[in-house]
């Protein structure tokens, strides 16, 4: 079947793999951004509002009704012509980005007051002691929790297949319907989503393994 | 040398110092005594401008605190914290090079000169170590070196012996009448009298945010009753 449906399968894993690196790139430049923007540092009722509101949207309308609405309304509304791909990784990336904020400001609100205190007496900049000293801090406290989301991700790029995007999903409901047994065709999609999410374990294994301060 | 005049803060309408003035003088060691609320943290942290709601006037050199950049107040008034607040996920030796390269100072010397304060201070074998994995009085030490490390002429502590033994105590005595001995202008905030009759060379009495008494001589000592009860 793989050498029959090789070809197939590749361009679902590829499609699937390229939706899921786009979306989780995006996801986290815009989470990481608003974290910050909404993290206790900041001084800005208003900003901090509008992410509110964002992030109760973002968070609050089911990742398949965005793509949905990316696909088939925005299209509609605004006179253009999205492409399929396009329109469901920015639907879910907006809808990741939403949890992404409130993962990044929970971490970033976690990080003792004090690091905060010590930046400013030394003459940090605002830049600088995100960058250099709370960020680092923050994203080692929230890293399980943001690879989660990110293996969250990976799962919801099957909804790409709602769209006629064939991606890994797809690809084997064709498989099955043209060869009429379901059972090893599952089993081999389940397998290429567990090879990803193994890939992402082994990617915050590390990562925590670096993030080792020195805790006794 | 440092000078406040008549400094009030106010926060959320509660007065935590109310016209405030003092004198931290090169070469001694000045501490700021009083009950747990009296002000003496307030009064240090408006030193390094980290307050709100602050009237009145705070001179280093001469200069008005509030006419310097952050970066500029850094590198005169060097801040010790209570918790030492050490950079938990940069080794001791890049707690004290980080604030230098912020600054533009080449890694090579900023690495020198973190070495030298770090053995000044006896830390070096621990330069490549966590804070985390050092005691209470290590991390102060490291907390100094790092506030040494960008040169400044008036170094400020804020409860150093909450957290130590009596050796690091001592230990803490040592290292603050050497640098006091070096020119450094020394302002200390506790309430450990044994400490600070150990170190002072002035001490202002504080409550309720009102200096309330003053005495930078043996003389002077016998007649502030207030402190009377505490340090003599």
């Amino acid at each position: 079947m793989i050498a029959q449906y090789g070809l197939l399968i590749a361009q679902g894993v590829t499609v699937t793999l390229v939706a899921w690196l786009c979306a989780m790139t995006l996801s986290v430049l815009i989470g990481v951004s608003l974290g910050m923007l909404s993290s206790r540092y900041t001084s800005s009722p208003l900003t901090m509002r509008l992410i509110r509101i964002y992030t109760f949207i973002t968070k609050g309308i089911p990742a398949y009704v965005q793509i949905l609405i990316a696909y088939f309304m925005l299209p509609a509304l605004l006179g253009i012509q999205i492409p399929g791909l396009v329109a469901a990784v920015g639907a879910l990336a907006l809808c990741s980005s939403g949890y992404v904020t409130e993962i990044v400001r929970a971490g970033i609100n976690a990080v003792p007051v004090g690091q905060y205190d010590a930046c400013r007496a030394l003459g940090y900049s605002y830049t600088a002691l995100m960058r250099r000293i709370i960020m680092p801090q923050a994203l080692k406290n929230v890293a399980p929790a943001l690879f989660g989301e990110c293996e969250q991700l990976l799962k919801s790029t099957s909804l790409l297949a709602t769209i006629g995007i064939t991606e890994v999903t797809r690809a084997g409901m064709n498989i099955i319907s043209r060869e009429l047994n379901p059972v090893p065709v599952y089993l081999m999609i389940a397998g290429i989503y567990l090879v990803c999410a193994a890939c992402v374990q082994a990617a915050l294994w590390y990562a925590e393994r670096r993030m080792t301060y020195g805790e006794r | 040398m440092v000078s406040v005049k008549n400094l009030t803060v106010r926060v959320k309408g509660r007065t935590l110092l109310d016209e405030v003035s003092c004198t931290l003088v090169p070469g001694r060691i000045t501490c700021f005594m009083g009950k747990s609320g009296a002000g003496k943290t307030t009064l240090l942290r408006s030193i390094i401008q980290d307050g709100s709601a602050i009237s009145g006037k705070i001179l280093i050199n001469n200069v008005a605190v509030d006419t310097l950049s952050q970066q500029q107040r850094a590198a005169k008034v060097g801040y010790v914290f209570q918790q030492f607040n050490l950079f938990i996920n940069l080794t001791v030796i890049e707690n004290c090079m980080d604030p230098l390269i912020i600054r533009g100072i080449a890694s090579v010397d900023a690495r020198a000169r973190a070495e030298k304060y770090l053995s000044m201070l006896d830390m070096m074998q621990y330069a490549d170590v966590y804070p985390a994995m050092l005691s209470g009085g290590q991390q102060q030490r490291v907390a100094i070196a790092r506030a040494l490390c960008l040169e400044p002429s008036v170094l400020l502590l804020d409860e150093p012996t909450a957290s130590l033994d009596p050796i690091n105590t001592g230990l803490l005595v040592a290292i603050l009448k050497t640098l006091a001995a070096q020119g450094f202008t020394i302002g200390v905030a506790s309430q450990d009298m044994d400490f600070v009759r150990a170190i002072f060379d002035r001490v202002y009495y504080l409550e309720a945010g009102k200096i309330i008494e003053f005495c930078d001589d043996v003389e002077q000592q016998r007649e502030c009753p207030a402190m009377r009860q505490f340090l003599f």
